[in-house]
């Protein structure tokens, strides 16, 4: 008997009826469990736990939590007068007791939304620190770019100029350049402690890129190591990201340039890969079949563990440079790192030995904030809160408007070196220089480094273009 | 030289295209058998795929299960979460959207993957996590390399898609699949449950994305971004195949992708090469285009029969 015989007392449903037992209840309950044993089930452990296997791999530090936190947690008065001491804070000119709306647009979503949450926390440590300190509420208008999607930083930029907001602190080279048309339009004041500037980002109006531009600038710093560490090396050879036309070109352009100043041989190996691809069983026979000397592997995020990883099973023997060392590049190595050693060359945070004063406030209090070392993007972004309250000072000190962003572009021009939590020394901050045509960094601390068993070696220290170049 | 490459490098591009292919493949046959039976664009596969990852990981390494029973039990939980798409979601849209029914549910499963996206982020968090199991092996065969992984899933790959294709020949259930699949309404005439096997498709097509999910996370790590891109190839595999196709020619189809995808890369940068994939796909839809387009009509002969 089916549903449609009769004496079948069972209602038949015809097409394009909903079934009676379905009802939104029912619907509701169904997604409430599913999403329910999720939740139950992840929060079993700790989110920010590495899996036991990752050993004292699972962050950049290796420590827990808590461990370097010294003196006074969270941004409290104690903090705030050894931050005004510090940095000289001149009451009348701090900016105390006004609001001070930034706008602060970062991957909040997508495949990098690891570093919004870690660039995030920097910014929020830092607007604490600064308001203990004398200086303005910053209340930051945070905003997603969704990993580099162009109309989300579009809308952003509409989003922040119809709130009259004059200064922003961006990320991804202000969303992969598209929002640069609206940085200039709207005259909207811009850090970029992310991406920086990059090659192709160089000279935007209110524009400033305020990382060292990887792998670019720490080149010449890295080969005068190599050349002493590895004399026999002659040739090199690149993978690297595909960010699109004309950036690769330009990019690659600088490179080849900067094999060639130092006196290496290109071996015609630029192998370029799409972002965020964890599969590199393409590319890793081109590298075998024309493997050189040195490979500089000029990926990021997850991408160079797991391209660490696949490489020490292929068998590569070239010395591979990577240029940036984060957690989830660890966790990529699947302890690849640990073993064979991981070396990497770029304006590298080291928390495990912050130098200056501020350094090592902003260490102690982000590990008694967040219970984790800091990384370098949080640590930019911190600085860079610094860097933004140091030009509104001076706008103050000339009786100008903090929220305008010209007066704040003009103040940066009017000196460009600033505040830094890198460099400097026992009792002195470091600092880093901007340049004024290029917009771009022209001095700031590098160092070439490794990470292996758990633990970051500083192996030599240079600012850009290898200017200071001295060994660890 | 017109190959660009040497023996050595070719046989590694065989051997990585295969072990590839075999995760594609599954992939393939878990997508054509859900959109072979029930016509639903079920773009969550993606999400669904992730989940099995994140439900493995979770109980691995916090509910402290040993690496196979939570495996098995991450595939099968995503499974179950596939089902419920099907019957929570898909249904009721389908039933009410009438002859937008298509559109409808196309929208439902691209917010369920952008949705299921961003609350595996929401509750694991963004981090690339590591996920360990058995230890892993690399083989050095021929001068070429490739891990235990690889093995296992392509075995696991293979016996899947010969249980599947064997359940749909010689089973009850697979007449009924087949049956729905052809005209399920003529299905239901004749007592069969379309909707509950619909559910079932789900069921076994998610499996089929859980256990590809499983040996990628082993094989790299688990990120919640790891479903985007099979979803890709689940899709053109599944076209290129046809959705109603046996799911062995399926899975063959999948390898042969992954070769393509692979051999591409002599000749082409390695940015280009799934583009390559989406040429192949294209141009093989156009081909069956013309040649069932009413402009070729007129140059096939008929077929006379007595």
């Amino acid at each position: 008997m089916t549903r449609n015989d009769p004496g079948n007392d069972t209602p038949a449903v015809p097409r394009g009826r909903a079934l009676p037992n379905v009802t939104r209840r029912s619907m509701l309950l169904g997604a409430v469990g599913v999403v329910g044993t999720a939740a139950f089930l992840a929060a079993c452990g700790d989110d920010d736990e590495e899996a036991d296997d990752t050993g004292d791999t699972g962050d950049t530090g290796g420590t827990t939590a808590g461990t370097t936190a010294g003196t006074t947690a969270g941004g409290g008065g104690d903090i705030g007068a050894q931050v005004a001491s510090l940095l000289g804070i001149e009451e009348a000119t701090a900016g105390k007791g006004q609001t001070v709306d930034l706008g602060a647009v970062l991957a909040l979503t997508g495949s990098g939304s690891f570093y919004g949450k870690t660039m995030s926390r920097g910014l929020d440590l830092a607007a604490k620190h600064i308001e203990a300190a004398g200086g303005p509420k910053f209340n930051y208008i945070y905003i997603d770019h969704k990993s580099g999607d162009a109309a989300a930083g579009e809308a952003a930029m509409t989003e922040l100029s119809s709130k009259g907001v004059g200064a922003k602190f961006a990320s991804y080279v202000d969303d992969l350049g598209a929002m640069l048309a609206g940085t200039a339009q709207y005259k909207m004041f811009t850090l970029d402690g992310g991406g920086g500037t990059s090659i192709f980002g160089q000279g935007q109006p209110y524009f400033w890129g305020t990382r060292a531009i990887t792998p670019n600038d720490p080149m010449p710093g890295l080969f005068q190591y190599l050349k002493e560490t590895q004399p026999d090396a002659t040739t090199v050879g690149l993978v690297g990201w595909d960010i699109g036309e004309p950036a690769n070109g330009i990019i690659r352009e600088d490179i080849l340039k900067k094999i060639a100043d130092a006196g290496y041989e290109f071996n015609d190996l630029y192998e370029l890969v799409p972002v965020g691809g964890q599969d590199f069983s393409q590319v890793l026979p081109k590298v075998k079949a024309n493997e050189p000397d040195i490979l500089l592997v000029s990926i990021y995020g997850q991408d160079p563990g797991s391209f660490a990883n696949q490489a020490s099973t292929a068998g590569l023997t070239a010395t591979r440079i990577g240029f940036e060392f984060t957690p989830d590049g660890v966790s990529a190595s699947k302890n690849t790192y640990d073993t064979d050693g991981y070396t990497f060359a770029y304006d590298y945070f080291d928390a495990k030995n912050p130098v200056s004063p501020l350094a090592k406030i902003f260490v102690q209090e982000f590990v008694a904030e967040y219970g984790e070392d800091p990384d370098f993007y949080a640590a930019n972004f911190y600085e860079n809160a610094f860097v933004m309250w140091e030009v509104m000072r001076r706008v103050l000190a000339d009786g100008g408007d903090i929220t305008d962003g010209d007066a704040l572009d003009m103040a940066l021009r009017s000196n460009l070196t600033v505040v830094s939590v890198y460099g400097g020394d026992e009792s002195t901050i470091g600092t880093y220089t901007l340049d004024e045509t290029t917009h771009s960094v022209i001095k700031r601390e590098m160092g070439v480094f490794e990470y292996k068993g758990g633990t970051v070696t500083p192996k030599a220290f240079f600012g850009i273009g290898g200017e200071g170049y001295r060994l660890a | 030289m017109i190959l660009a490459v040497d023996a050595e490098t070719l046989r590694q591009l065989t051997v990585d295209g295969f072990f590839r292919g075999c995760s594609y493949g599954l992939l393939g046959v878990g997508f054509a058998l859900i959109l072979g039976v029930t016509g639903r664009f079920h773009f969550a596969y993606g999400f669904t795929y992730t989940f099995a990852a994140y439900m493995a990981f979770t109980f691995t390494f916090r509910v402290d299960l040993p690496f196979w029973p939570s495996a098995v039990l991450g595939v099968l939980v995503a499974a179950l979460v596939g089902a419920g798409i099907e019957r929570v979601v898909y249904r009721p849209l389908a039933a009410n959207a009438g002859p937008t029914a298509l559109l409808a549910v196309f929208v439902a499963a691209l917010g369920l993957g952008i949705a299921g996206d961003n609350l595996v982020r929401l509750f694991w968090g963004s981090e690339t996590q590591a996920y360990f199991g058995p230890t892993k092996k690399a083989y050095h065969v021929w001068d070429t390399v490739f891990l235990n992984f690889d093995v296992w899933q392509a075995a696991s790959g293979i016996v899947i898609t010969t249980l599947l294709a064997l359940t749909l020949r010689y089973t009850a259930l697979g007449r009924r699949i087949k049956a729905t699949r052809v005209n399920p309404d003529l299905a239901r005439t004749i007592g069969i449950d379309a909707d509950s096997t619909y559910v079932i498709c789900f069921f076994l097509g998610t499996i089929c994305a859980g256990v590809a999910a499983i040996w990628y996370a082993l094989k790299f790590t688990v990120d919640p971004a790891m479903g985007s891109s099979p979803i890709i190839y689940a899709f053109v595999v599944a076209f290129l195949a046809g959705t109603a196709r046996s799911p062995i020619r399926v899975f063959v189809t999948g390898i042969l992708v992954a070769l393509i995808e692979q051999y591409s890369s002599i000749w082409l940068s390695v940015r280009w090469t799934q583009t390559a994939v989406f040429v192949v796909l294209v141009g093989y839809l156009t081909v069956l285009a013309v040649r069932s387009s009413a402009f070729t009509a007129r140059f096939r002969r008929p077929i006379m029969r007595a």
